[in-house]
């Protein structure tokens, strides 16, 4: 009566613990459920000591807990994640869960590696990081879930983005690193066009940093230069003007028409004190930008600058000698006032 | 009985990289800074007579203030050469001209050379030009292309009767020398 009073109680034990899932997993999945991801790590890691080791959930949750946690490393833990998910599967030979351990792979590898990849790019300006994790999300997405996936579309969307960041970082670089931020710009439109030799954006980017470089060895040249050094600088621009003219008409060919583009070619023809082709592009950009200026003339007539820009219209490129003259009055008693 | 856990898949969505193109600032002006900075040179690779050596070193621009000026003030003004402060002066007609040390003629205004040149030439003063055939008509130094870069060639003669000298190293990378 004793024994089956025992074996009852441990029966009821045993009932409860099943009934209230009071597992290491089960535990971890509660902690799961609070987004207390540091308890849940250490249930959860209790776990795969035990026998549930065998169950493809315990895995999957281990994945979807790892994918949560920051400390101590972010690359890390999203390793483990990453393992655990690979491990599930494996555990899993019914292959019941295949589907849905392939979808949390897939939001692990966006969430963990691509996104944080974009965001080391446009916000904490971390190049280097971001196309370690960049690089990493292309390696487990093809050796986990599809090896023929192609990230044409995506190299070149994340190769664009990076080269206009080096650009962008070059406005408010000291003048000696510059050149090494250029550079990683350079390779990176280069990458881009080893995959489309017709993006535009690659080609258009690429000419106005080689136009840009250019420019600068004339326009933050030491005003006490030696004549020497002024004709060095000026056959280093001409070189990096040469450069970006093939980039800047392969950009026009892909999409004709484009008003950054004619900028471009201008201010390259114009580097390269050929008057012929400057004035082409300097006639399609002033008949574009001349409403806008006319409307700057209207609403501040007193702005000079403006002015100066509709004389230079009116007298080289869209000649109206009368309207030129006009301004050129109205210049005068401005200057004189 | 296995037991489920019902962990939901929440579909994550790609962030956005929104790659665009490299800004195109204001065309700056490359011609006008190479002018500035050639006529710096000239300024210390002449030699100017014994007179023009105390007081302000005056360069002028002769015609509108064109982006050469613009540029030189932006440079040059207030700084020196050797012991000379260097001021930058635009002169609007040639009876405003007093005494300057460079005088830089626009294309426009270069038909003012010869009567420039006679005008100059006993105030020791470089005339700088930007027009074809302008040596012979008086310029001391005149701007000229060769390919695509902005040169330079030099009148001696030009240079003697205004009582300068000119270093041989601006003659030397000059493209054209009349002597």
């Amino acid at each position: 009566m004793k024994t089956m009073r025992y074996i009852s109680l441990i029966l009821i034990a045993c009932c409860a613990s099943l009934s209230f899932g009071q597992t290491w997993t089960w535990q971890a999945n509660e902690f799961y459920k609070a987004q207390n991801f540091e308890q849940a790590k250490n249930a959860i890691d209790s776990a795969i000591g035990t026998s549930e080791r065998y169950d493809s959930q315990t895995w999957q949750l281990r994945g979807l807990i790892y994918r949560n946690l920051d400390k101590p490393n972010h690359l890390f833990n999203s390793e483990i994640a990453i393992e655990s998910f690979v491990r599930a599967k494996k555990v899993d030979s019914t292959n019941v869960y295949t589907t849905k351990i392939n979808e949390y792979i897939k939001n692990t590898l966006i969430k963990n590696y691509y996104n944080i990849s974009v965001k080391l790019l446009l916000e904490e300006k971390d190049f280097e990081k971001s196309e370690e994790y960049y690089s990493i999300y292309k390696k487990h997405y093809l050796a986990l879930l599809d090896p023929m996936y192609s990230f044409k579309t995506s190299d070149v969307d994340y190769y664009n983005t990076v080269a206009v960041q080096y650009i962008t970082k070059v406005d408010f670089a000291e003048p000696s690193k510059k050149g090494a931020l250029r550079e990683k710009a350079i390779l990176n439109c280069s990458k881009v066009l080893a995959i489309d030799s017709l993006d535009y954006k690659a080609n258009f980017n690429m000419g106005i940093i080689y136009y840009n470089l250019g420019a600068d060895y004339i326009m933050i040249a030491d005003p006490e230069i030696t004549v020497e050094e002024l004709m060095m600088n000026q056959k280093r621009a001409e070189d990096s003007f040469l450069k970006a003219l093939p980039l800047l008409n392969n950009a026009d060919r892909i999409q004709p028409g484009t008003m950054e583009v004619y900028e471009g070619l201008m201010g390259c023809y114009y580097g390269l004190n050929n008057d012929e082709l400057y004035l082409k592009y300097q006639i399609l950009v002033d008949k574009h930008y001349l409403p806008t200026y006319l409307e700057t003339l209207k609403n501040q007539p007193k702005n000079i600058e403006n002015i100066k820009t509709l004389i230079r219209i009116y007298t080289y490129t869209l000649v109206n000698e009368e309207e030129a003259n006009r301004l050129r009055t109205v210049m005068n008693e401005l200057q004189n006032e | 009985m296995k037991r489920v856990f019902y962990i939901f898949i929440v579909l994550i969505a790609f962030i956005g990289l929104n790659s665009s193109t490299v800004k195109t600032t204001q065309m700056p002006d490359t011609r006008a800074v190479v002018k500035a900075l050639y006529i710096y040179t000239f300024a210390t690779l002449v030699e100017w007579p014994e007179q023009k050596r105390s007081g302000d070193f005056v360069i002028g621009v002769f015609g509108e203030k064109t982006s050469v000026y613009e540029e030189l003030i932006k440079k040059y003004s207030g700084k020196a050469i050797g012991s000379q402060k260097i001021v930058i002066q635009n002169y609007r007609n040639k009876e405003a001209i007093q005494n300057c040390h460079i005088l830089y003629i626009t294309e426009v205004n270069s038909h003012y050379v010869p009567a420039l040149a006679t005008q100059m030439a006993p105030k020791n003063t470089l005339l700088v030009s930007e027009k074809v055939g302008s040596l012979t008509k008086g310029a001391i130094v005149n701007f000229v292309l060769e390919g695509n870069q902005q040169k330079y060639e030099i009148n001696k003669t030009n240079a003697k009767t205004h009582k300068l000298v000119i270093a041989d190293k601006l003659t030397d990378l000059a493209v054209n020398v009349i002597k």
